[in-house]
């Protein structure tokens, strides 16, 4: 299956000697047979020279459902222009001059190098015409035809119709027709867009002799969907729809029609311009890119460097890295666990000393009855071992306490509240950057659980049910390290600011130390 | 070609083949088309020769029998009038099949499995219809038809070679005009451009001949070349 050189339509080799169906019954259309495919017959040359003054119109360049185009030189300024003549028909609807003189007006204002520019407009007896920037070259569609188009030139071409159309759509305009044979390549290789908003003018004006088959027929493959069924409203988002119709064609030969392959299954092209051309080509434009820029840096950031690589590493535009349900659950643990040993911490710390001992071990009634009975839970023979077992922890404790430091109890129940508020910030702060998940949560957790152990024992808390809720802790801080990617930690990420300030003040005072 | 008498509206007016330029008139139009309704035949599940056999016998049928004279005169067209009848045909031989196999047309339950699956052969391989399939046929059949009918004529005036060099310049291609291929036919650039222009001119009048031969009275030409260019839509 190849292309249709003038239609682009896929074409049987098996029938008509390789010939397009389609534009050999478009060719039989017509009563009289003089008369070109539209109903309408360009104007001779002559005809043009008796009507414009200043211009030699030198040929026909080509016609179709939006007028002929001819080669001609202006006299006064001795250049080449190219002379576009609108169907008389269009000039016969009442506001049409105003509409073309609109619209003629919007796009003289368009000036950019990948874009035909407009000199002048008007109307010559009943025609009328809009003159532009001669375009010495081929359309992309003879390109087309004439051979198979290199992969890097089909990149190239396309990154210089997303210049023109971003430039043209930041002004407001839309282009509406974007097609192989709007888009010109001159001598030099530069792209230019042509025919802006002349679809919209011929929409607008709807005439019923311009819906003839060329106008559909032609365009319709190229056209955004939206466009197709004219419910919605169009943006710039139908010219990218356009745009990857025609990238793709460039790329793979042949329109992207039905369920089509990525480009790259159909031809030798790189993989990774597929993700670009199929996402230009979704159906529903909040799908596509949504600026020619986009399209661009996509194009440009989708280039293999190091070779050829396969579709699904070189996605356009990684997606920003969403942290999963058990990422989440499990940092609300450890944060809620820090918080808790906060506030067990800040209570513990602020109950002095002789009120512990006295609820633990004094006298009078409680919840379970009498202290002094035998009765009571504290007497058993399990509380007798646990407290011969927590009796040196305690001593070590009381020792460190009031004699080393010689400070309040409470203190040391505030340092360590502190340091888990701290370690509850560094948790939180790690919510996007996975690679403290592995540090600093269990440092703090390390030194969470030494404290804890400290103050527990110290209390007269049983050290084993310490060690179980520091293994505990620990076991958290495992599955969360694993449940987090470190892939910031490969990017280098500086780490949270708490520290990275702390990092530079320690510098900063080496420096001035060796300086 | 005698297009005055193989006319489509020539065989409605006389109710068929009942005149000799009638019947002609009928064999040559079905001789033409028969391609599109071997392809259909096949597409609904017949084999290579189950096909052939159904086309030539519905011609039989069409030709002997008169067949036209019943066709509905809503149905202008010879393209729609051959595909309905094709199928009546079709409709008919199957139900005499089956009623062979179940001898003698005894009432049977109307679930079949074997009908099920000659359905289920039968589903078309892309998302086209069988019919759809048969106007995409026909719109190539007569292009074919008249492409031919050009190359016996230029062929008869001994310009094959020009022919062949021209063909694709009828669609709208300018590449063969080249320069060096008006050398090679021992012409000028501009007498072989000259010649383009009355290919497609010739190629223009008998086409639309050709498809005028297919319809009745009073129908467009050009209606009926936008409809089969519908047909020919990418599917």
């Amino acid at each position: 299956m190849s292309g249709c050189p003038r239609c682009g339509a896929p074409l049987e080799a098996t029938a008509l000697h390789g010939l397009c169906p389609r534009c050999l019954l478009e060719a039989g259309l017509g009563a009289d047979a003089a008369t070109p495919p539209g109903g309408w017959r360009p104007p001779e040359v002559e005809s043009l020279n008796a009507l414009f003054e200043d211009l030699d119109v030198v040929r026909l360049l080509g016609h179709g459902g939006m007028g002929a185009v001819y080669e001609a030189r202006q006299r006064k300024l001795d250049r080449r222009v190219a002379l576009k003549v609108l169907p008389p028909e269009l000039g016969e609807e009442p506001g049409f001059p105003e509409r073309l003189e609109r619209e003629a007006r919007t796009l003289a204002k368009l000036s950019h190098g990948n874009i035909v520019g407009i000199h002048d407009f008007g109307r010559a007896g009943a025609l009328h015409y809009v003159v532009m920037e001669f375009v010495d070259g081929k359309s992309l569609r003879q390109l087309l035809a004439d051979a198979r188009m290199e992969p890097g030139r089909a990149v190239g071409i396309a990154l210089q119709i997303c210049d023109g159309l971003h430039y043209a759509h930041e002004q407001g305009v839309i282009h509406r027709d974007i097609k192989p044979e709007n888009i010109l390549v001159d001598s030099g290789g530069r792209v230019r867009i042509a025919d802006f908003g002349l679809a919209k003018l011929i929409e607008e004006t709807k005439t019923s002799a311009l819906t003839g088959p060329h106008d559909v027929m032609g365009t319709a493959h190229y056209m955004a969907p939206e466009q197709l069924d004219r419910s919605s409203a169009i943006d710039r988002r139908a010219d990218l729809y356009s745009l990857g119709v025609v990238f793709y064609e460039m790329l793979a030969g042949q329109l992207p029609i039905g369920r089509f392959p990525p480009p790259s299954h159909r031809a030798r092209t790189h993989t990774h311009l597929d993700a670009v051309v199929l996402a230009l080509l979704e159906h529903d434009p909040e799908r596509r890119p949504p600026t020619a820029l986009a399209v661009r840096n996509a194009i440009e950031g989708s280039a293999p460097r190091r070779g050829p690589a396969t579709a699904a590493s070189r996605a356009p535009a990684p997606p920003v890295q969403r942290a999963d349900p058990a990422r989440r659950v499990c940092l609300l643990v450890l944060v809620a666990g820090c918080l808790g040993f906060a506030a067990m911490f800040l209570a513990w710390g602020s109950v002095s000393w002789k009120t512990l001992e006295e609820w633990k071990y004094g006298k009078g009634r409680d919840f379970f009855g009498d202290r002094s009975s035998p009765e009571h839970p504290f007497n058993s023979p399990f509380f007798e071992s646990h407290r011969r077992m927590e009796r040196p922890f305690r001593v070590a404790f009381d020792a460190w306490h009031s004699h080393v430091f010689d400070m309040p109890n409470g203190f040391v129940g505030i340092v360590a509240a502190a340091l888990a508020l701290l370690a509850g910030i560094s948790l939180a702060s790690t919510w996007r950057a996975p690679w403290r998940a592995y540090g600093i949560p269990s440092a703090y957790g390390l030194l969470h659980t030494l404290a804890f152990l400290c103050l527990l024992s110290g209390n007269g808390g049983s050290p084993a049910i310490g060690s179980l809720l520091s293994l505990g802790t620990f076991v958290v801080m495992g599955v969360a390290a694993l449940q987090m990617r470190p892939a910031a930690a490969r990017r280098g990420d500086p780490g949270p600011a708490i520290l990275r300030s702390r990092l530079v003040r320690r510098r900063k005072a080496r420096r001035q130390v060796n300086g | 070609m005698g297009f005055a008498t193989t006319r489509w509206s020539v065989v409605r007016a006389a109710g068929g083949g009942s005149t000799p330029d009638a019947r002609a008139a009928l064999e040559t139009l079905c001789a033409a088309y028969w391609y599109p309704l071997y392809a259909f035949a096949r597409r609904t599940g017949r084999d290579a020769q189950e096909a052939e056999d159904s086309v030539q016998e519905f011609f039989a049928n069409v030709i002997e029998r008169n067949a036209v004279a019943a066709a509905d005169p809503g149905r202008g067209r010879f393209r729609d009038f051959l595909l309905a009848a094709f199928r009546n045909h079709l409709r008919n031989e199957a139900e005499s099949a089956s009623a062979i196999k179940r001898g003698g047309g005894r009432l049977t339950l109307s679930l079949d499995a074997g009908a099920a699956e000659g359905r289920f052969l039968a589903e078309p391989r892309h998302d086209a219809t069988p019919g759809r399939l048969y106007e995409r046929d026909w719109a190539i059949a007569v292009l074919e038809r008249v492409l031919a009918g050009l190359r016996r004529s230029y062929a008869s005036a001994g310009k094959e070679r020009l022919f062949d060099v021209l063909r694709e310049t009828i669609a709208g291609g300018e590449r063969a005009l080249h320069a060096s291929r008006a050398e090679a036919l021992g012409m000028t650039p501009g007498a072989l451009k000259v010649a383009a222009h009355r290919l497609r001119q010739r190629y223009r009048q008998a086409l639309r001949n050709e498809i005028a031969a297919t319809l009745a009275d009073g129908e467009d030409v050009d209606d009926e070349i936008r409809a089969l260019f519908a047909t020919l839509a990418p599917m």
